[in-house]
């Protein structure tokens, strides 16, 4: 009997513990929910609330995560264009400042009559291609906004590419005899069926070449297309300074620049929109290099089911 | 309410007559990766202990979101992952065993942590591989999944890329950038390696014989540290327009109207002041300015260097 | 809590010292039963009986073997989480320190009375078997449940006084200085056995409690169970104070 009533007063003890506990935990558990939510609404999206798996409230707790980590993602994309642009603009007023100043620089020699005569053509030369290459710029930068606020719809058809990229180089010919820079295109005869934008396809090409002859200091560019396992590759390669190791893998990057600080109009954005557009065509960009040897840019795009 | 996910203020720890850290005040910014530099022994580890309440401090405060660390660890280490010294887990359990007894302690914020964590390192989370079999890159990479299983905001690593061979460092130092970058999360973490906090961190501090030596942005560190000639003049567009055509020279920065960088430290100064004044420009101010990295560090540590 | 008593048990998984605390555990009645039934061989007018068989195995176990094999288990249990290095990741959780001793003293508690436990079915075990071959007197569900609670009460005693050696541990952070410990306790507990003054040394005296052996002794029951408590007690305490201040490296 004695050990009976023993017994019956034991189970209460440790039941009437056993609520005291669960009661507290849950209390605790609660109270920490709100704290974290109260972080969270304050706008801490990576605070997460723990629970154990098999605690009551975990389903709940687990569901929190994912609503504000799904939050957290898309705020997080946002805040990246928000930081690119932000950069961009605090290198901009840099970008244009340099060369700007220095196309002053020439036009005020000219105005004060510092020079004279051929030296005076050269100055007016020189500011004009200085002018010119920040318009480029600035259509480039132009370019670069509209592709980053996702306003630069690719429209994709299916197009002869070994046609169209002959366009294109043609307009580049003077600029290379221009510029004394020998070029050799090797694009095949025979028509290449791609699935493209012609547009944005022409501003990849063009951002490639206008990047050799800007950057480069080469005196020799080949450009070639060929068909391989239902790709169409083109190549773009040179014999110029080429890219260090170290700044090869960051081309592509917004805008990065292997040498910051010009006087010549350069917005490291060129190969950023190359990089953008050809992934927007469902296309591959890469680049190799050896310093003072070359550079080879790689284009790849799938070719049109025939 | 600032930003600092850290604040130590006058971190003092001493082991008998030793002081290990001496007075340190560091601040970490939300949403940085924060590399604690210095030498094997410099106090890197005692303050990261000091951080997480490992080890009581002799004197001053750690702050983590504002909130004092005294009294607050329940609610505050929960937040923060954490990789210190050698990895330490159970010998006979296998890696998703060890993460389970954690996982029961603190608890996961999703059903799949365990698994996540795993693939994330590229463990295999079905292997009945032992700990104690795992070779040390396998173990540094077992104690990186706990450190980030919880998906903790910040991050407190000790060192965390040793053991690793070359590809996987490069994939955790991808993994922690795209954590801070694209999902806003904060690191600390320290190494004795300059290199590799220079590709990894957005602030450094380079703390020597347990004082903090110098706290700095990396951006500012580099901008420092780049070689170049700073120029005074009286009209920039002129001296811009004159570096082209005299020294042929592109490498330049115009800060403002009379301010101007040439980063192209080997020409000669005295030349480039010469012509200047030969072309009636006034040159106010004309001086070299920045060193290395390497050798700034060198010089704030007494001589020795970092690596 | 009981988070942490599972989380104990499941660092037991495939370990090595498991087999051994195991096996050590199987080793008393096995000697025990083997010693009766050769006796009973050479002799056939003494008789195997189950009182016999619990009285001796609680004398060889309380006195020798216990302190041995649970150190080493206990000491193994605890010393782990400094050579394993995984302290530091318990605190961080954070697990309170306090708690977490509390719930290793809990686990330990659980491990002497699980083989103490052992122990008895084994016994009882055995001697079913053997009453096949030779006669084995009391072997009655009475009497086995009287030496069930008998069990149990030294698996309380020894819970009380290996608490010194887990104090030895957590100083010295290691097994090897509690295990040195615990073999000089059973050789003193050896030589005492016998002597009117065994109950003044709390290992020995838990054994007169347990099996009921104060008659003719010069001390007084009272006293060893004071000497016992308080042994215990600073055990405890000793263990928390230091654990408390323990600082990882």
């Amino acid at each position: 009997m004695n050990l009976l009533c023993f017994l019956l007063f034991v189970t209460a003890l440790l039941a009437v513990l056993y609520a005291v506990t669960v009661t507290r935990d849950t209390k605790r558990q609660i109270a920490e929910m709100l704290d974290a939510l109260a972080d969270i609404k304050s706008g801490n999206g990576n605070r997460r609330i723990l629970a154990k798996t098999r605690d009551r409230a975990a389903p709940l707790a687990y569901e929190i995560n994912e609503i504000v980590l799904s939050y957290e993602n898309r705020l997080a994309a946002l805040r990246r264009t928000e930081e690119a642009n932000k950069r961009l603009m605090t290198s901009l007023s840099h970008d244009v400042r340099t060369p700007l100043t220095t196309l002053i620089g020439y036009l005020d020699a000219v105005e004060k009559g510092v020079v004279t005569g051929t030296e005076r053509d050269d100055y007016i030369e020189i500011a004009c291609r200085k002018s010119r290459a920040l318009k480029d710029y600035v259509d480039v930068l132009f370019d670069w906004f509209k592709l980053n606020s996702n306003e630069f719809a690719v429209k994709m058809d299916t197009v002869e590419a070994a046609e169209l990229t002959r366009t294109i180089l043609i307009d580049w010919i003077p600029v290379f005899e221009d510029r004394q820079i020998e070029y050799d295109f090797s694009i095949p005869g025979r028509p290449f069926a791609a699935r493209l934008d012609p547009d944005a396809y022409a501003r990849i090409l063009n951002n490639l070449i206008q990047n050799v002859v800007t950057h480069s200091r080469a005196d020799n560019i080949r450009i070639s297309l060929r068909e391989s396992e239902n790709r169409v590759e083109v190549r773009v390669s040179d014999n110029g300074a080429g890219i260090k190791t170290q700044d090869l893998k960051h081309i592509f990057e917004r805008l990065y620049k292997c040498d910051s600080g010009s006087s010549e109009a350069g917005s490291g954005l060129g190969l950023s929109i190359a990089y953008q557009l050809t992934e927007k065509m469902n296309g591959k960009i890469t680049a190799e290099s050896e310093p003072e040897k070359g550079t080879v840019f790689t284009l790849m795009f799938p070719a049109a089911a025939e | 309410m600032n930003n600092y996910v850290i604040e130590t203020k006058n971190l003092t720890k001493t082991y008998g007559v030793g002081t290990s850290v001496a007075d340190l005040n560091i601040h970490i910014r939300r949403g940085r990766i924060y590399g604690l530099l210095g030498r094997n022994g410099a106090g890197k580890t005692t303050t990261m202990k000091m951080l997480l309440g490992l080890t009581r401090p002799t004197a001053g405060e750690v702050f983590l979101w504002d909130k004092p660390l005294r009294g607050n660890k329940r609610n505050l280490l929960p937040r923060i992952g954490s990789l210190i010294e050698a990895p330490g887990f159970y010998p006979n359990l296998t890696a998703a065993e060890n993460l389970r007894i954690f996982a029961a302690l603190r608890g996961v914020p999703g059903p799949r942590a365990i698994e996540n964590a795993l693939e994330f390192v590229r463990l295999p989370c079905r292997d009945k591989k032992l700990f104690s079999q795992y070779s040390l890159g396998m173990k540094q990479r077992l104690a990186i999944a706990l450190a980030i299983m919880h998906d903790p905001e910040l991050l407190i690593l000790d060192e965390p890329m040793n053991g690793l061979d070359p590809v996987g460092i490069a994939e955790i130092r991808l993994f922690l950038r795209q954590l801070c970058d694209g999902k806003g999360k904060t690191i600390l973490i320290s190494s004795h390696i300059l290199s590799e906090i220079a590709l990894l961190a957005d602030d450094v501090a380079i703390i020597d014989k347990g004082v903090l030596l110098e706290e700095e942005s990396l951006a500012a560190l580099e901008q420092r540290s780049r070689k170049y000639i700073h120029f005074a003049v009286s009209d920039t567009a002129q001296a811009a327009r004159i570096l082209e055509r005299e020294f042929g020279e592109t490498q330049f920065a115009v800060e403002d109207d009379c301010n101007l960088r040439l980063y192209h430290p080997e020409l000669s100064v005295t030349k480039i002041v010469r012509v200047f004044g030969e072309n009636g420009l006034e040159v106010f101010e004309a001086h070299t300015c920045g060193e290395s990295l390497e050798d700034h560090f060198k010089r704030i540590t007494g001589g020795e260097g970092i690596a | 809590m009981l988070r942490l008593l599972q989380c104990e048990a499941m660092k037991l998984r495939r370990s090595r010292f498991l087999l051994i605390g195991i096996a050590g555990t199987l080793i008393v009645p096995f000697f025990i039963i083997i010693k009766a039934v050769t006796r009973y061989g050479s002799d056939s007018r003494t008789v195997v009986s189950l009182f016999t068989l619990y009285d001796d195995a609680l004398m060889f176990l309380m006195l020798l073997f216990a302190p041995l094999v649970l150190t080493i288990l206990h000491a193994w249990i605890v010393s782990r989480e400094y050579t394993d290095g995984t302290l530091k990741n318990i605190f961080v959780i954070p697990v309170s320190k306090t708690a977490f001793l509390c719930g290793k003293l809990l686990f330990l508690a659980c491990v002497t009375f699980a083989f103490m436990l052992i122990s008895w079915l084994e016994i009882l075990v055995l001697a079913i078997l053997c009453s096949f071959f030779v006669p084995v007197t009391d072997l009655t569900i009475l009497s086995a449940f009287f030496f069930l609670v008998r069990m149990l009460s030294g698996g309380l005693f020894l819970c009380a006084t290996q608490t010194p050696f887990l104090y030895l541990t957590i100083r010295t952070r290691g097994f090897v200085a509690p295990l040195i410990a615990a073999a000089a306790v059973c050789f003193v507990n050896v030589v005492l056995s016998g002597s009117p003054i065994a109950g003044v040394y709390p290992w020995s005296a838990s054994w007169l409690f347990v099996c009921r052996r104060f008659h003719g002794q010069s001390c007084p029951a009272g006293l060893s169970a004071a000497l016992i408590l308080i042994m215990c007690f600073w055990g405890i305490a000793a263990c928390l104070l230091r654990f408390r201040r323990e600082e990882v490296g």
